[in-house]
């Protein structure tokens, strides 16, 4: 196969894929960037107004309700489930009874499609028809009883939750693949010299499973940045876009007001967030990894 | 030479699958100058297929009346036109026009939403339907001069209406009757209504099946705009020279914030959908619900004889008008600008939209208890048709109606500011000043 790696072979076989990427990817980026600058109702002529939907942005007060509930769900998710999934992923990782089964069951919710995953929740969380107030009722907790979703305050941290429940599954799985890459002898060794098993987590697999965890990292907070279905399904944004996230106040400003514009700085809002918030995370983890090595 | 050979026929493979995704429909219904289609069991005679693009995602369910409509329609002219439905949810529907409209491929006839309807006309997409109705005199004259005036601009007549729109508060009979209670009557005074609530929480029952999930459904309260004068300042503040935070439109949204501290809605409100309430007062456990016609009949099937229909309270403190009452045209049907390059298409279209305002589609609109938005008389209801009955005995008190929906007059983004800002104030989350200068704000953006 040593004549595949040409340049002019390798140069070749990705163009197509470049020439796709650079159509369904790069291109519309730039595309929406022109259009934030502009003021466009979705058809006829977009009208250049400079820097005013920017401007607008930092007056709009339901601009940063999405900003504080997108950060809100980021914080809740990243703690969540990078310890969490690596909680149960050095639990699934050893030869436990139903092993199998309890794999099958925590990565069940990945494979449902989010906007059913909405619906399971509503069917939890919602303050009056809801399964989760009503067994607090049932066991005499009544004073517990919260607005878990439609109200002022909780619904971003719900959202967090049911995010959480399904994505356990995916980020366990990628955990455990991190996991079996380890080489036993070093475990081995580590075991010999009398390390417990919190020195073996803290000093050994922690920082041999490094690569893993940033990878996990960026797909949490890439993740987090394009939850959609699960708000729209369990609050459409409200009430009052008080549960709005950056990414769902920047569809409605779209398609529901017609201000595609205005929607579309939002859009290069979100994207330049995600992009400073992984690229702060990876500064920290490579001065992290420096310092260490 | 062969691994060559290999490598072209691999670089070849990835592209042509990889670009399958770029070429354009070629299907009969891409765009209007190829909607000819042959109808096989004419011997080689042209069928023309139109393409209707409609808000819903079900016709046959959501839509019933404008199901059989074409039905009929198919039916009479079968082998000659056919008209298919492009079919998708409200907001789905707007997005995928906007985006048709984009790439010239929107359908022959389509229901728009009447803010975004003047954008299509000023874009150049949709016909002018002068031409239309000067050829059709009878169509023209079903249609009251009113009617073709809500869809008319410099000139230009840019869309017909759909249906019309008669909307207010349908009430439940037995629930009132059940509590020792009278229903509202049209002329009962808010203050009354208010003790209604009151006495109606107190019999455990919720006043009024109201959801916010779909922001656009608060209908009946666009008829209280109405009565605190809206129709008649509306022009003035949209030309920048009155405020939407004016006394009379505050004084208006004190009383919504007042019912929602009467707990005149669901609790659960916030959560709750159009179609969620509706199911609420069909069960029973609420007295009224806020909505229009076009629900009639599944309310019959519901209720029967135990469903009265009420214009909603009036209020002491406006110096308007409160006989008010919301029949008003729909949203317009527009009509594809391409097809006038089409001598065929043209011609289905034009057979379509006579057949769609003429008397037989209007006698199967009011079978389906809808309200067609023509003025043929001596239609007769059906016994069984209750709630199109109640709507009707309103409609005969002779209570003025806006030219135009409220709703339907400004633009789509001040639109759902306004749908915000009144069920924010419903449910408690904004004080009334506040909700009427977030709509200031976005009309300024609009301007």
């Amino acid at each position: 196969m040593h004549w595949l790696s040409k340049k002019r072979y390798i140069a070749g076989l990705l163009l197509p894929t470049l020439v796709v990427y650079t159509l369904y990817i790069i291109a519309p980026i730039f595309i929406a960037l022109y259009y934030s600058f502009t003021r466009y109702s979705g058809i006829g002529t977009a009208k250049f107004v400079g820097l005013t939907n920017y401007q607008r942005l930092f007056s709009d007060t339901t601009f940063w309700i999405s900003v504080r509930n997108t950060v809100i769900i980021l914080f809740v998710d990243f703690l969540l489930l990078l310890v969490a999934a690596f909680l149960v992923a050095m639990l699934l990782n050893n030869s436990l009874k139903y092993n199998g089964l309890c794999k099958a069951l925590i990565f069940s919710p990945a494979i449902i499609a989010p906007i059913i995953v909405g619906i399971i929740w509503v069917y939890i969380l919602d303050p009056e028809v809801g399964v989760l107030n009503g067994i607090l009722d049932a066991i005499g907790l009544t004073g517990m009883k919260q607005q878990w979703i439609g109200g002022k305050t909780l619904s971003p941290y719900s959202i967090a939750v049911i995010y959480f429940w399904q994505q356990l599954g995916y980020i366990v799985t990628i955990y455990i693949a991190g996991l079996k890459m380890l080489p036993e002898e070093v475990l081995e060794a580590a075991r010999v010299d009398g390390a417990s098993p919190v020195q073996k987590v803290l000093y050994i697999i922690i920082p041999m499973i490094r690569t893993t965890i940033s990878t996990v990292a960026v797909l949490i907070i890439t993740g987090v940045f394009k939850i959609f279905e699960i708000v729209q399904q369990t609050t459409g944004g409200g009430p009052n876009h008080m549960s709005e996230t950056l990414v769902t106040y920047s569809y409605s400003t779209t398609f529901t007001n017609g201000e595609y514009g205005y929607g579309m700085s939002l859009a290069t809002i979100t994207f330049v967030f995600s992009i400073i918030i992984v690229g702060l995370y990876q500064v920290a983890a490579r001065r992290g990894e420096e310092k260490e090595g | 030479m062969k691994k060559k050979m290999y490598a072209m026929c691999l670089f070849a493979g990835i592209t042509t699958v990889l670009l399958s995704g770029c070429g354009k429909e070629t299907t009969p219904s891409t765009a209007a100058s190829q909607v000819q289609t042959v109808a096989p069991d004419r011997g080689g005679e042209e069928e023309t297929v139109i393409r209707f693009g409609i808000h819903v995602a079900d016709p046959k369910a959501q839509e019933a009346v404008t199901y059989e409509i074409v039905n009929a329609f198919n039916e009479k002219f079968q082998g000659e036109y056919r008209v298919e439905f492009e079919a998708a949810e409200k907001s789905a529907h707007s997005t995928n026009l906007k985006l048709k409209a984009t790439d010239g491929t929107l359908p022959e006839v389509f229901w728009v939403d009447a803010a975004e309807a003047p954008e299509y006309a000023e874009a150049g997409v949709i016909l002018d339907l002068q031409e239309f109705l000067s050829q059709n005199e009878a169509t023209d004259k079903a249609l009251d001069d009113s009617t073709k005036a809500a869809f008319q601009k410099d000139g230009m007549q840019y869309g017909l209406p759909y249906q019309s729109n008669v909307e207010g508060f349908f009430y439940h009979k037995k629930v009132f009757a059940d509590n020792g209670m009278e229903a509202p009557v049209n002329g009962t005074t808010f203050e009354e209504f208010l003790t209604m609530a009151e006495a109606l929480n107190a019999a455990g029952i919720i006043p009024i099946a109201q959801g916010s999930t779909d922001t656009y459904a608060i209908w009946a309260f666009l008829a209280v705009l109405d009565r605190y004068g809206y129709s008649d300042y509306i022009d003035a503040i949209l030309a920048g020279e009155e405020k939407f935070n004016n006394p009379n439109l505050v004084a208006c949204f004190e009383k919504l914030k007042q019912l929602g501290e009467a707990s005149a809605f669901p609790s659960n409100m916030s959560t709750l959908s159009y179609f969620d309430a509706k199911e609420q007062f069909k069960a029973g456990n609420a007295a009224l619900f806020d909505t229009g016609a076009w629900d009639c009949a599944e309310l019959d099937e519901a209720l029967g004889e135990n469903v009265g229909f009420w214009w909603g309270p009036t209020f002491g403190d406006s110096t308007y008008k409160q006989e008010r009452a919301m029949k008003v045209p729909s949203a317009p049907l527009c009509v594809n600008q391409a097809i006038s390059q089409n001598e065929h298409t043209k011609a289905a279209v034009y057979a379509f939209l006579e057949f769609y305002y003429s008397e037989e589609a209007a006698q199967i609109t009011y079978a389906g208890s809808a309200f067609p938005s023509t003025n043929y008389s001596g239609i007769q209801v059906k016994e069984e048709q209750h709630a199109l009955k109640a709507v009707l005995a309103a409609l005969d008190e002779g209570w003025e109606s806006p030219s135009a929906q409220p709703d339907l007059v400004i633009s789509s983004s001040v639109q759902a500011q306004l749908y915000d800002s009144m069920l924010g104030v419903m449910l408690g989350n904004y004080e009334p000043e506040e909700a009427l200068d977030k709509i200031d704000k976005q009309q300024g953006y609009a301007n």
